[in-house]
């Protein structure tokens, strides 16, 4: 989830439980779960930066194979 | 000629270790990938399925089994600890969800919707990277 979708779901989540339509306990794992999302959003970032890196590197090598 | 150029610089910028451990990441794996979209069509389907208690139960505990096959697959891969990072927080986002089921009598079908949304979401966020892991 990107941050945006986190902030929104925040949102939405303390809505419901402040009109009573989900449980204190569904609220403390729904809650929970967006602790996680923010967890996964972070890793998932930098994996995508190793990722490009990678290609650049790869990119490099294969570049400098060419000349040498 | 830039680009070569341009491509020494950046990576010269960086430490070694940065360098080494993306240069050294496991390859993009179909098994790891296919597990993870699997993980996100339930998330999309499920909320379908939420004014019904037992078949909500069966599609967060079907996601919760495959997240942990997931988690368990990317473990002994050498230098995939990135994937198995995701793959064990997305086991702890899809337990949750099953731990609801079996510890109240009556889930909300609102929690249902937004839990499989949780998991959708999350779920597709980690197929975009699998997807372009190096090949």
């Amino acid at each position: 989830m990107t941050l945006q979708e986190i902030n929104a779901q925040l949102i939405e989540i303390n809505n419901m439980y402040n009109s009573g339509q989900i449980s204190p306990a569904e609220y403390k794992s729904l809650l929970e779960g967006l602790e996680i999302s923010q967890v996964i959003a972070e890793s998932a970032e930098e994996m995508a930066f190793k990722e490009d890196l990678n290609k650049i590197i790869n990119n490099a090598i294969n570049a400098l194979s060419l000349i040498a | 000629m830039k680009k070569i150029l341009l491509s020494l610089f950046f990576a010269s910028s960086l430490s070694s270790c940065a360098l080494y451990d993306a240069y050294m990441m496991a390859g993009y794996d179909t098994n790891e990938y296919g597990l993870s979209v699997k993980i996100q069509t339930i998330g999309e389907l499920g909320p379908k399925s939420c004014s019904n208690q037992s078949t909500s139960y069966l599609n967060f505990k079907d996601a919760y089994e495959k997240s942990v096959e997931l988690k368990n697959f990317t473990m002994h891969i050498e230098d995939n600890k990135d994937a198995h990072k995701l793959a064990t927080e997305l086991t702890k986002l899809t337990k949750g969800a099953v731990e609801m089921y079996e510890k109240q009598t009556t889930v909300s079908e609102p929690f249902c919707k937004l839990k499989m949304a949780q998991i959708e979401k999350n779920a597709n966020q980690i197929s975009h990277v699998l997807a372009r892991k190096p090949r």
